[in-house]
């Protein structure tokens, strides 16, 4: 299947008067686990809202299974995105509803399966991450594991070809990274999806990506499997992908000499 | 500018399409929200303001020795002006602030993006029943305050002040019109109900996310509504009043 | 979300609090017949001079309001004031020479028509006019006259 899943084709995306990004060219391939890796603040999160749709490329075309998401009408985007899931780095769960409504939202609010139905659906996702049994939680007795967790649970609900993560592995302990790790590669095996990872937790993504892009400065510097990005020769990859302190990305904030600042004679 | 950006949206939040099997359930728990829970703060309020001006009224009325008017001037003025427009600035502060912080935060953590990603648009399943309950909640709540201030306003008049029970009731009866004083009240206070919850919506909806931005537009709600409120209570009051 | 049936319940006794409110005001609060919708037939009236009678101003008989004014007009041709009256259907028994009379309330209050039945047999029906008519007292006309005999008076001796 050569059709990629998802791409934006010479995507140009400006606000505030900075360009995020330049004439970017992103083709998510089907049933792999794409990464998206680059430093802080680059716009990876703005990346995966532009596939979603969420927001308007300045110019260019944002293309998911097959349609430019930008252009059609709002009822036909509704249904895309139902077709795709996005975990959010914060998880976004709707804080006046318990884990069960949470999971249970897209059942409730877009079918009419029959509340016993619900009840059974929600149980075996909530069993797939590891939570069964939480169901009556309110969301804000969660920890930020679980939080993602249910999270989680609640995007795979209309079982989704394309999942979006966003970065999945920021801020957790080690346990929790690793079984992140091993949901969103067995899911994307089992449920045979298409996932995109955006983080900058290199050790995690490469061990588990098939294609990595790596986004620097509103470009994308290399691109390829995690063995040609890691032996990539472009100094800038170099420097992120090793966890280099200085290198073309200045250690050193510009400032006056330290003489001058301070007015040693 | 914004009035036009903020016309599209109440556009877009009137016309938005929902399931029909979905609006009571969420309508209902939003009447609650807004409605029900908003009764006691009308009812206590609309005491107080029927005692005071059936108490001012009193001494002023006396000066004329035209006591036995209390019951008109009591009934007119609450179901005119006092109903209405204080209900309403009570709603926007307590319910149309509280609207626009729940908005607010619900945009500032992303719930209302992932609502989206997940392909049901907030603008149906959030915003539209808090709207719509708001629109029908704030009339009913005026007549409850009407109601209770007059009564609260006899008490004061008649059994605290001495003014004859007869004189204080059949007077008001042959005073106030139904059709015309009640009716238009209850009119007045919709548009009020309009102006308030499309104002409390949108600022909750478009508030920068971040506590700053989310302590402006509580502000703004309440600012904007009151604003709002009073100018258009001149606006219909002329209108009803005639000579416009 | 589970609606609990106590949310339902409490929502429900709001609107109807509402409604009972609603009620408590019509009736024991402002001037809501129930009459309003109820059937009525219009009767006609001339006066040469309405004085302050405004639209829906009570129409009485021995003090009992038993109609409105509905409509006020100038006639093109006599200069006259056509004020037409509805009328309550109960009350279909009168006479067809029943004399209207512009009255004030009190001393300085509103204008109202009162009606001083005749003795005719044929009553009132719709479309009828009542002939004999009173125009409302002016009182600028009646200090006038007033001041006028009095000065005529104090002549005299």
């Amino acid at each position: 299947m050569d059709q990629p899943i998802a791409a934006i084709n010479h995507g140009t995306y400006r606000v505030s008067g900075r360009t995020l990004f330049d004439d970017i060219n992103v083709s998510i391939p089907r049933g792999k686990i794409t990464a998206i890796v680059g430093p802080s603040g680059v716009g990876k999160t703005t990346l995966l809202r532009l596939l979603g749709g969420l927001i308007p490329l300045t110019s260019g075309e944002v293309t998911v299974f097959g349609e430019d998401i930008n252009a059609c009408k709002s009822a036909k985007r509704d249904q895309l995105r139902r077709r795709m899931g996005l975990l959010f780095q914060q998880g976004a769960l709707f804080s006046d509803m318990t884990v069960f409504d949470n999971v249970a939202f897209q059942l409730k609010e877009l079918t009419r399966l029959p509340d016993r139905m619900v009840r059974d659906l929600v149980a075996l996702k909530l069993e797939s991450v590891g939570l069964r049994g939480a169901e009556h939680l309110m969301v804000s007795e969660l920890s930020g594991g679980m939080a993602r967790r249910v999270a989680l649970a609640r995007t795979l609900m209309l079982d989704p070809s394309l999942m979006l993560y966003d970065e999945p592995f920021t801020g957790q302990d080690p346990i929790n990274k690793a079984i992140l790790l091993k949901l969103i590669k067995s899911l994307n095996v089992a449920l045979n999806m298409s996932s995109v990872l955006v983080s900058h937790d290199i050790q995690e993504t490469m061990a588990i990506a098939d294609y990595v892009y790596v986004l620097v400065g509103g470009k994308i510097v290399a691109q390829g499997t995690p063995e040609q990005v890691l032996n990539d020769s472009n100094p800038v990859v170099q420097q992120f992908l090793h966890g280099k302190a200085d290198g073309p990305a200045a250690f050193k904030y510009p400032a006056q000499p330290m003489e001058e600042e301070v007015m040693l004679d | 500018m914004r009035v036009g950006h903020a016309s599209l949206f109440l556009w877009s939040v009137i016309t938005s399409r929902m399931p029909i099997r979905r609006f009571f359930p969420l309508l209902a728990e939003q009447l609650y929200r807004t409605g029900v829970l908003s009764l006691l703060i009308t009812v206590l309020s609309g005491f107080f303001i029927g005692m005071v001006v059936s108490l001012q009224g009193f001494h002023t009325l006396q000066k004329f020795s035209a006591e036995q008017a209390l019951g008109k001037l009591l009934a007119l003025s609450v179901v005119r002006e006092l109903g209405p427009v204080i209900t309403a600035l009570l709603f926007s502060g307590r319910a149309g602030s509280a609207l626009t912080a729940e908005i607010g935060l619900m945009s500032t953590t992303d719930q209302l993006s992932a609502m989206r990603m997940l392909g049901v648009h907030p603008l149906w399943r959030v915003v539209a029943p808090r709207f719509w309950a708001g629109v029908i909640a704030l009339p009913l709540l005026t007549i409850i305050f009407d109601v209770v201030a007059i009564y609260g306003g006899s008490l004061v008049g008649v059994d605290w002040l001495g003014v004859d029970t007869g004189a204080f009731w059949s007077g008001m009866k042959s005073v106030v019109h139904f059709g015309d004083d009640v009716v238009n009240g209850i009119i007045k206070s919709l548009v009020f109900a309009f102006l308030t919850l499309w104002i409390a919506v949108y600022q909750g909806y478009f508030c920068e996310p971040n506590a700053k931005g989310m302590s402006i537009a509580t502000t703004k709600t309440v600012v904007y509504s009151a604003l709002a409120i009073l100018c258009f209570d001149f606006i219909l009051t002329a209108l009803i009043m005639g000579g416009w | 979300m589970r609606q609990s049936k106590s949310l339902y319940m409490a929502v429900g006794l709001f609107v109807i609090a509402a409604f009972c409110a609603l009620v408590i005001l019509a009736f024991h609060m402002s001037d809501f017949s129930g009459s309003r919708t109820g059937s009525a037939y219009k009767v006609e009236a001339m006066f040469d001079n309405i004085g302050g009678l405004k639209l829906r101003a009570p129409v009485r008989i021995a003090g009992v309001t038993i109609g409105r004014v509905s409509d006020i007009e100038l006639d093109a041709d006599t200069f006259q004031a056509k004020v037409s009256l509805r009328l309550s259907s109960e009350v279909n028994h009168i006479p067809i020479d029943t004399s209207a009379s512009i009255l004030t309330e009190g001393l300085l209050g509103a204008n109202y028509i009162s009606l001083t039945p005749g003795f005719d047999k044929t009553n009132l029906a719709e479309g009828s006019v009542i002939q004999t008519t009173h125009s409302a007292m002016i009182l600028e006309k009646l200090i006038g006259k007033f001041i006028y005999s009095k000065a005529s008076g104090d002549k005299k001796n």
